[in-house]
């Protein structure tokens, strides 16, 4: 199977008799500037130079089956929250980083819930540039993503990565919690419930026609929903039935009907969040691990189901070794082998700035043997 | 039910209202402030702490139990200066130098100060000279480090190595958390303890200097 089978197979949870059949995708956005001897400033101000380092990664360890949609100029930009860039707030070879703050007032969700979500979210986008934008210059920006966006599917195209997707967003309730700031939105679920659930429908449905728009001209019919805030390290199983996964599910069924399947990045702890996840489609969506969530136990809950991937944890490709780095992947692979595939072998999250080149190479080779 | 246990309970719900209007009641009724706040105010978060460690409760209700320990505490805050009444201990508490992650800071921060101890909070990017001077200055039996980045991990070792260097390695213990911290990665750079979240955090602390 070339990569764009291999993942097909996977997302449409299908058994497999060979570990060559299980996609590899290391998430590199940061790394690549590392191996190729660029700052963090040189890649994240400049697709082309992070496509360039992407290439010399990948001449040095091999081509994996999936590749982020993005590059590290623009995930700052979609991450939605004011960044600390390379160069600038932090230093020229230090890793971007997101600062949270509460940028939100209680009054915003009415606002949200009666004149949408977009109007605001546009409004909050241009304050919290370096330095703010206005309404021109952030649909500049926009444009400008999606140049890039065409520019990185082009590239692997051409040597048979698949982009992981066509579009990204986020669920309204994570955004909104990053944006009103962990503690403060907490404190509305209990405050204000009703006026936080009218600004997530409000919000679901745009999201929604957002996505599908973009995906509309796009060849990857896949869209990746980055829930960051509805884990259990962040969140009780309660808190995402009534609030979170109403409108998670929502979505997921929506792109499921237009023929889009979901790549729910699900940071953190799922495990007791995952039982719900069965009410979705079959092969509807694949779930992106970060080492958190027992990756085991979740493979038991949706094994046949839908597809995940994961989790080589950032601490072991930083500090461990490459027969560490193997025997944490072959662990995977058999799991997948005996289990009814639907594995996609990655990284849990991002491979960090400081993994050993030999360990990502190990990753790479252990479905190659 | 006492109106001790009243305080507590309330707390443990996370209704902030109630516990202020039940600690301004036990203050009413001459209830000594010290009394109050340890066997209302941090019996509560004790049980919160408990429950939270064994995964019976989660970080909002952990959030909203320390929100309703704060509107008591200060209330309380005047009576207790006046009883002389001192902390568990002082603990220096800090996310290191290149990393500007908080959320699992702040709550340790709040299970920490739900076990009595005097927190002093230096906050995001902190060098391992901040840590020193915090220790030497306000005199803190632990200091608490914690990064989410494995890039800014090894800082958490240059920590020790400050305290090393500054001569007061034994009159301190080290505390290491975040994400991709774990207990072997905290014994190669001589930390005291590692855990794996908030609650327990606290109830180690309590153990090395409580």
């Amino acid at each position: 199977m070339n990569s764009f089978e291999k993942v097909q197979h996977c997302m449409d949870v299908l058994p497999i008799k060979d570990r060559h059949d299980i996609p590899v995708y290391p998430m590199m956005l940061i790394y690549p500037g590392r191996v190729a001897g660029f700052t963090q400033q040189d890649i994240c101000e400049d697709t082309d130079k992070w496509l360039e380092a992407l290439e010399i990664t990948f001449q040095k360890v091999g081509y994996p089956d999936l590749c982020q949609g993005n590059g590290p100029q623009d995930v700052i930009f979609l991450h939605g929250l004011e960044a600390m860039r390379p160069g600038h707030e932090v230093g020229p070879d230090e890793s971007f980083q997101l600062h949270e703050t509460c940028r939100m007032e209680v009054e915003d969700y009415e606002d949200i819930a009666k004149n949408g979500r977009l109007q605001w979210y546009n409004r909050y986008l241009c304050t919290i540039q370096h330095p703010p934008m206005t309404p021109e210059q952030l649909g500049q920006r926009w444009m400008q993503v999606g140049m890039n966006s065409a520019k990185i599917g082009q590239y692997l195209g051409s040597h048979g990565v698949v982009p992981i997707h066509g579009s990204a967003s986020a669920p309204v309730f994570d955004a909104l919690s990053m944006t009103r700031s962990f503690q403060e939105f907490v404190y509305d679920l209990y405050d204000e419930p009703d006026l936080v659930k009218a600004a997530i429908k409000r919000g679901t449905s745009e999201v929604i026609g957002q996505v599908l728009g973009n995906l509309e001209h796009s060849p990857i019919k896949r869209a990746s929903l980055f829930a960051m805030r509805s884990d259990a390290n962040s969140i009780s199983p309660e808190i995402f039935e009534e609030f979170s996964w109403p409108a998670l599910k929502e979505m997921i069924e929506s792109f499921h009907k237009a023929g889009v399947q979901t790549v729910l990045h699900a940071d953190g702890n799922w495990l007791p969040m995952l039982p719900k996840l069965l009410e979705l489609p079959k092969g509807s969506t694949l779930v992106e691990l970060d080492g958190v969530t027992d990756i085991h136990k979740a493979y038991d809950i949706l094994k046949g189901w839908l597809a995940i991937r994961g989790d080589v944890p950032a601490t072991l490709m930083a500090f461990s070794t490459p027969d560490e780095v193997s025997a944490y992947c072959e662990d995977l692979i058999q799991m997948a082998l005996n289990g009814s595939g639907g594995l996609v072998l990655g990284s849990g999250c991002e491979i960090p700035l400081n993994c050993k080149l030999e360990n990502l190479q190990a990753m790479m080779d252990s479905v190659r043997k | 039910m006492s109106i001790l246990a009243e305080i507590s309970e309330a707390l443990q719900k996370g209704k902030r209202k109630q516990v202020t209007a039940l600690v301004q009641q036990a203050l009413d009724e001459g209830i000594p402030a010290p009394q109050i706040l340890n066997e209302g105010l941090l019996a509560g978060m004790d049980v919160i702490g408990v429950r939270f460690r064994d995964n019976e409760i989660f970080v909002p209700e952990v959030l909203v139990a320390a929100r309703a320990m704060n509107a008591g505490a200060e209330l309380l805050k005047p009576h207790l200066a006046e009883a002389g009444a001192v902390s568990k201990g002082k603990i220096a508490l800090g996310t290191v130098k290149g990393d500007l992650h908080d959320i699992g800071k702040n709550l340790v921060r709040m299970m920490f100060e739900g076990k009595g101890f005097e927190v002093i909070d230096l906050g995001v990017d902190v060098a391992p000279e901040a840590f020193v001077k915090a220790v030497q200055e306000q005199d803190c039996g632990i200091v608490a480090c914690s990064a989410l980045l494995t890039t800014t991990m090894p800082v958490m070792g240059e920590v020790v190595k400050a305290l090393e260097a500054a001569g007061l390695r034994d009159k301190v213990k080290v505390m290491v958390g975040g994400a991709p911290v774990n207990q072997e990665f905290a014994a190669s750079i001589g930390a005291d303890a590692y855990t794996d979240d908030a609650a327990s955090a606290a109830d180690k602390a309590a153990e090395l200097i409580g």
